[in-house]
């Protein structure tokens, strides 16, 4: 992962730059404007960004969110923290799911708590399913990426594999833990097998397991 | 009869059949819901009973309950309901029942309602004519093409597709998926959205490619490919390299489509 804490400029002329174009952002009216202030934004892997661009997130155009979602994955390891605090600061549902999404794809280890959250209860919010099913492909991703937390991450994938009612919550499951593909995710895929109802879960399941008996679909640790 | 408590919440199939009875039209409705997604075998036939009912209807004419027993009727496919949904087809009142009707008909895909599917389609009165065309492609009806193809241009987008739809069943041929593939990019969210149904009732992976790429909810993309690949899985005409095939393509963009919000 890059390293953000030393930051790329002593000058100030670059600094100097980053803050005319957060300056550009928070002041852009429309989308064309406030996406190619986010695209240079992005190109400068400056983490000043992340601040302004965990506020667009909010932007009424699809577009705009989208495309700071994008910039927040590529900062990874720098946007986890303040991606972290806005999701339990803001009240808009719709700015909580784009910080999951961002959070998903990057998978640092310190979105566990929340990712786990997130995926649910037994009663949990069917309107945020889509939420839930982003949460659980993180879950999978983490998994991969800090072998420490692998015991958590398949515990809550496997409770949704079994338990959740929602079948693309199930779906996303069985593939994180086809991502993560050690000996428990396996165990929890072939125990989901015969109860599952769902024919086209069950034939994930099956795919799952067929590529983990051949040594194919696990994920590749960085150590 | 007996009458439930209608605060009590439906959690077993014996909790929704004794509902689908209660004093209640809501609750009674919710409970032919309930039955149908959860696909109670043992209560085709209460739900047969619920097509011929009289008690709940709105100020317009309409039946709800009965509309709502058609479609869990659908959900169960037991063909042992086809004569009582061949007997809701023939509702003067209500247009909508008769398109849950045909609907479910269609879903059961027992060729006894054919002739009763094809005298609606005929008889020049107002009739369902996107769910009729539907279950006349699921029951590959394919003696009526002519009239089909008339409705290429009918007044309705939705009709036209449905009608794409059909003949794409029947044909294969690309221009009947290029019609509606075309309508997955109109200014119009309802069409769009009626778009991608026909497609993932087409089953076909040009169908989920145009789908992946079209400008419609992640949720309903996730859904009309997962109909494809069901369809993949469950086909008994295609052989099993076909079959591996189709599934690798289809679960691959499945998956792809699961971190997207």
């Amino acid at each position: 992962m890059m390293n953000y804490i030393n930051f790329p400029s002593t000058d100030g002329v670059e600094d100097s730059r980053i803050g005319g174009l957060i300056a550009q952002l928070r002041r852009a009216a429309l989308p064309p404007e406030a996406l190619a202030v986010i695209q240079e934004l992005r190109v400068t892997g400056h983490p000043a960004a992340i601040t302004p661009l965990i506020e667009v997130l909010s932007h009424h155009h699809p577009s705009v969110p989208a495309a700071a979602v994008e910039a927040l994955v590529q900062l990874e390891s720098a946007s986890v923290e303040p991606l972290i605090t806005a999701f339990r600061t803001s009240g808009d549902q719709g700015v909580q799911a784009y910080i999951i999404q961002a959070l998903a794809r990057i998978g640092d280890a310190r979105a566990l708590d929340l990712l786990v959250e997130v995926v649910g209860v037994s009663v949990a919010n069917h309107c945020q399913g889509n939420v839930r099913r982003v949460a659980a492909r993180g879950l999978g991703r983490i998994g991969c990426n800090s072998p420490e937390n692998v015991t958590a991450c398949v515990a809550k994938l496997s409770w949704a594999l079994w338990h959740a009612e929602d079948w693309a919550l199930r779906y996303a499951a069985a593939v994180s833990l086809a991502e993560i593909g050690t000996a428990e995710a396996q165990a929890a895929l072939q125990q989901a097998l015969s109860p599952e109802s769902d024919v086209v879960v069950q034939a994930r399941i099956q795919t799952a397991l067929e590529q983990l008996g051949t040594g194919y679909g696990t994920c590749l640790r960085a150590d | 009869m007996m009458v439930t408590q209608s605060d009590a919440p439906i959690c077993s199939p014996s909790a929704a059949l004794e509902a689908l009875q209660s004093s209640d039209n809501q609750i009674r409705y919710y409970a032919a819901w309930w039955l149908g997604k959860h696909q109670v075998e043992s209560a085709c036939v209460p739900l047969c009973e619920a097509l011929a009912d009289e008690a709940y209807r709105t100020p317009q004419g309409g039946y709800p309950l009965r509309r709502q027993a058609a479609r869990a009727l659908g959900q169960l496919k037991n063909p042992q309901a086809t004569p009582a949904l061949i007997a809701a087809l023939k509702c003067e009142e209500d247009l909508q029942l008769r398109a849950a009707a045909a609907e479910a008909l269609g879903a059961i895909g027992d060729d006894r309602a054919v002739p009763h599917l094809v005298a609606l389609l005929q008889s020049g009165r107002e009739q369902p004519l996107e769910a009729l065309i539907e279950a006349l492609g699921s029951l590959q009806v394919w003696s009526v093409r002519e009239q089909i193809e008339s409705f290429l241009n009918h007044p309705s987008e939705r009709v036209q597709c449905a009608a794409a739809r059909y003949l794409y069943l029947l044909t294969q041929e690309p221009q009947y998926i290029e019609r509606i593939v075309r309508n997955l990019s109109h200014d119009n969210a309802y069409l769009r959205w009626s778009a991608a149904f026909d497609l993932g009732a087409i089953g076909h992976l040009s169908a989920a490619k145009a789908i992946q790429e079209a400008k419609i909810a992640n949720s309903l993309k996730l859904l009309n490919m997962k109909r494809i690949l069901a369809a993949a899985l469950e086909s008994e005409t295609e052989t099993a390299a076909e079959k591996q095939e189709k599934c690798r393509v289809l679960m691959q963009a499945i998956d792809d489509l699961l971190i997207q919000l």
